[in-house]
């Protein structure tokens, strides 16, 4: 690994660890830079080899607002979270998941910016706090349409 | 409107004629069923949710699911409140809708954690992030699509399903040692590409596209494949052959052409799933008799699509 290559993993881990009190990454994985300010999370096995053009998943993206996760990222890293996640109920799940924004008033518990969320046992990606609103960064391609839900 | 509801002039004559040598009396069910929109069914994802909680989160939602006995995360889809891939559970990637025999040969492959698995043909990704998922996204599989596009929504599939332990590549599978090596997998799948037959229960395309040329032109494309795909694998390492269709040029006949190349063929093991044994003889031709071992999955003996699958092993000198 390059010392460049080397040096954004590392801020990336250390944006983590600063927002979220992420200490790093699943055991058996690697975090590995993917272009554009992009990571993503990969078996050791599958990081090691060099022919692919895609490799694990995309996980998180280094932002002005800080560490973006993506929702594999809040799946696969939300658990190992300390701060900054957001607990919400899950009959909020289908009015997030169709890409509305929430009113959920002012948390103290929470740090204004990206927050992770979590319905329940569901991880589903991050949005943006800016009391009292959280504001909705479900990507267009993984939101449900209107005859969605329940 | 022709019979069972099939749309005039379908199924075409020679097909009719040549299916009806190979199934005998089976026939008229076969077409029967084949006529018929199948039941929906999904494969949930134990990597991101307990199996548990999802499944009893879906019930109370207003699902009505039911167990496939082939494959324990595998459930056929009675009714439900909306469609399918329009949830937040399949947006959040929790699930896969997939055909239920189509879950059937990554369970006879049996790829184990750790190791490193070819999945040759691999778009759309469902056998490929249910590869990942028996291996506990430990190890690695090497999912191929030769098509840009296709790779692209291969890609998109293990994104949603988290498949971490997935490397997408975009080769010509008749050359993949070139990019990857000879005798480096543990395990290899060639869902080949076929005539589909099987699927023509949810589109009629296949049936409308068929001819005897096809299904030799394919043939071809399917040996060149699955000669690449055994040159992928180690010595004493494991492959599935598998199709959605039924006819033997697709299916025996390429199979009988691996065994002059190092290949044994081994008993296919899919508790619960009926099935019937690969055909030893086709208009004439006798094949190994080996080639029993192979298992032909009829649309009425499951209510599923049709499906061919084999297991080879290639052998250690």
């Amino acid at each position: 690994m390059s010392s460049e290559v080397g040096d954004g993993v590392d801020r990336i881990l250390a944006a983590l660890r600063e927002r979220f009190g992420l200490i790093g990454v699943p055991d058996g994985a690697v975090l590995i830079p993917s272009g554009s300010r992009k990571y993503r999370v990969a078996s050791e096995e599958a990081a090691a080899l060099t022919a692919g053009r895609v490799i694990g998943v995309y996980v998180v993206k280094d932002t002005p607002m800080g560490p973006l996760l993506s929702i594999e990222g809040t799946q696969i890293l939300g658990p190992l979270a300390r701060k900054n996640v957001l607990s919400l109920p899950e009959d909020l799940l289908d009015d997030w998941m169709r890409g509305g924004d929430l009113e959920i008033g002012e948390r103290g518990d929470l740090e204004p910016g990206l927050v992770i969320v979590r319905f329940g046992d569901l991880f589903a990606g991050c949005g943006l706090y800016s009391p009292p609103k959280l504001r909705n960064m479900v990507p267009l391609s993984r939101r449900i349409s209107s005859g969605g839900g329940r | 409107m022709g019979v069972y509801g099939f749309p005039a002039g379908l199924p075409k004559r020679p097909f009719e004629e040549r299916y009806r040598r190979l199934l005998g009396p089976d026939y008229e069910a076969f077409l029967r069923y084949t006529a018929r929109m199948p039941v929906p069914s999904i494969r949930v994802n134990p990597m991101k949710l307990d199996p548990d909680i999802l499944l009893s989160r879906l019930r109370r939602g207003g699902w009505i699911l039911e167990g496939l006995p082939w494959y324990r995360h595998g459930f056929r889809v009675i009714s439900g409140p909306a469609k399918l891939g329009n949830t937040p559970e399949h947006q959040l990637g929790l699930y896969y809708v997939q055909e239920a025999a189509s879950m059937a040969p990554p369970v006879a492959l049996d790829p184990r954690p750790g190791e490193r698995v070819l999945d040759l043909a691999a778009a759309p990704g469902s056998k490929t992030t249910q590869m990942a998922e028996m291996m506990g996204w430990r190890g690695v599989v090497v999912a191929n699509d030769p098509s840009p596009s296709r790779a692209n929504s291969l890609a998109a599939n293990v994104q949603r399903m988290g498949s971490i332990n997935v490397v997408v590549t975009s080769y010509d599978g008749r050359t993949i040692t070139r990019h990857l090596g000879e005798g480096v997998f543990d395990a290899v799948l060639l869902d080949a590409p076929c005539s589909a037959v099987g699927a023509a229960r949810r589109d009629w395309t296949p049936l409308r596209r068929w001819s005897l040329r096809s299904v030799r032109r394919i043939s071809r494309l399917q040996v060149s494949l699955a000669l690449e795909a055994l040159r992928s694998l180690r010595p004493g390492g494991r492959m599935v052959y598998s199709t959605c269709t039924l006819d033997p040029e697709e299916n025996e006949f390429v199979i009988h052409r691996l065994l002059s190349e190092g290949a044994e063929v081994e008993e296919v093991s899919l508790p619960g799933m009926v099935t019937r044994p690969g055909l030893t003889r086709w208009e004439g031709r006798e094949l190994d008799p080996s080639l029993a071992r192979t298992v032909r999955i009829y649309p009425q003996d499951n209510d599923t699509e049709a499906f061919f699958i084999a297991l080879l092993r290639r052998s250690r000198s």
